[in-house]
């Protein structure tokens, strides 16, 4: 029942999207359900709220400029939309030059703790190095740990967002925790 | 990249941001967007019949000296070795035959591929570009915020001092062995230096003259979040370079 329910989102959403190709006010649906995730989003990476605004508007402007290359790859409409949000959220840092915020309480995050395999002792440690343990990965990789651990993404839905393949995302999410950890293990 | 550490995520509730919501500047945006590209692809197709009736022009007016141009150039470009431009040309239309022995035509390839170089640099430069953060204090000095761990003196002066105090182990300089050790080491709340440790080390001489110059660093201010002290760890690289 749940999963005919979840399809027939799935349809409506289909069908809104190729309704918004000619009609670009349908697209008003779609606004209203992902403003709050992808405004979430980019204010946890950007911190500002006025920026924060100007980039969730720019994302969905922008998806509804290009919504007729939009192809259904098997994966959610928002998948697109986080592809979009990111590039624009990095831009930003660029254009701005201003830092990319990261919240520290993220990483103590059980899913990541127990990805990380960290003793009780290690624990501390980890949160005592965060900082410069973070500074040392690039934002792709940061990026790679956050949406898998943070926004729950799948992998498949993690490599479309940073424009890399599944396996390349799987791959690299699980070296840059082994480095993390050999890292942590060194500090201890 | 460079980060600037929160405690927490910056809370907003749901109706804050529900109020920010502005579908219509997502319409405007949208057709701005559309109408840009629309007016870009009217200027090509205006363009393209310009410039090719143009090339055409410049192509049938040449061969009139073509035969001329073509005897003197020819035994010209067998001795004389090409220029690092012509080679490039060359590579780039090889299978033109106008193209080798006129010059005009040439010319003109370079002018063609003039206009994309600005085109693949706009589209590398904000892959590589690097952020050059400016360290607004007014953007540091905010609530709800990490600090790292820095140096009383600044740290300015700290790189200073470890150039100055950093010796080269004698016993190594027959071997001339250069490059750095990685050393980790811990500022407690009290912003004291402890559990110096080697991550990457160049042998025991340079690892004992790393730890010992970072032991005699004086005081750190300790990391902060919201201006309490916290205890944190640092990694630094201590280069040591061969001279004489």
């Amino acid at each position: 029942m749940d999963s005919q329910l979840a399809n027939k989102v799935e349809l409506d959403e289909q069908l809104i999207i190729e309704q918004s190709k000619k009609d670009p006010k349908r697209f008003g649906a779609i606004y209203e359900k992902y403003h709050e995730p992808i405004f979430r989003f980019v204010y946890s990476r950007v911190g500002q709220l006025e920026a924060s605004k100007d980039i969730t508007s720019s994302v969905f402007y922008k998806a509804l400029a290009h919504i007729r290359k939009y192809r259904d790859q098997g994966l959610s409409f928002s998948s697109w939309l986080y592809r979009i949000a990111v590039n624009e959220c990095y831009d930003f840092f660029r254009a701005q030059k201003k830092y990319r915020t990261v919240a520290l309480e993220d990483y103590m995050h059980a899913d990541l703790l127990e990805e990380l395999q960290l003793e009780e002792d290690e624990k501390e440690i980890w949160m005592n190095s965060l900082p410069s343990l973070l500074e040392s990965l690039d934002s792709k990789d940061l990026e790679l740990i956050e949406l898998r651990f943070f926004e729950s993404k799948s992998f498949k839905d993690v490599g479309f967002i940073l424009g890399i393949t599944e396996n390349n995302a799987k791959t690299r999410t699980y070296r840059v925790l082994g480095r993390i950890r050999k890292e942590v293990r060194n500090f201890s | 990249m460079k980060y600037r550490f929160v405690k927490k995520r910056p809370e907003i509730s749901t109706e804050e941001i529900n109020s920010l919501r502005d579908f219509d500047s997502v319409l405007k945006g949208s057709r701005r967007i559309l109408d840009f590209a629309y007016k870009g692809k009217l200027l090509w197709t205006l363009t393209i019949p310009v410039a090719i009736v143009v090339y055409t022009l410049v192509v049938n007016q040449t061969p009139v000296q073509e035969p001329q141009d073509h005897e003197l150039n020819q035994p010209a470009q067998e001795e004389v070795p090409a220029t690092p431009l012509q080679e490039q040309e060359a590579d780039e239309e090889p299978k033109k035959p106008e193209a080798k022995p006129e010059i005009q035509p040439t010319e003109s390839v370079a002018k063609k591929a003039e206009p994309q170089k600005p085109i693949v640099e706009k589209l590398e430069q904000p892959l590589e570009q690097p952020t050059e953060d400016n360290e607004t204090s007014e953007e540091l000095i905010k609530e709800d915020i990490y600090l790292k761990a820095e140096p009383k003196m600044g740290f300015k002066d700290f790189y200073a001092f470890i150039d100055n105090e950093l010796t080269y182990p004698e016993l190594a300089r027959k071997d001339s062995i250069q490059g750095h050790v990685k050393v980790l080491f811990s500022i407690d709340k009290a912003g004291a230096v402890s559990g110096v440790t080697v991550l990457e080390s160049l042998g025991d001489l340079f690892d004992n003259e790393a730890i010992r110059v970072i032991k005699r660093i004086p005081e750190w201010n300790p990391a902060t979040f919201n201006g309490e002290p916290v205890p944190s760890r640092m990694s630094l690289k201590l280069t040591f370079k061969f001279s004489k």
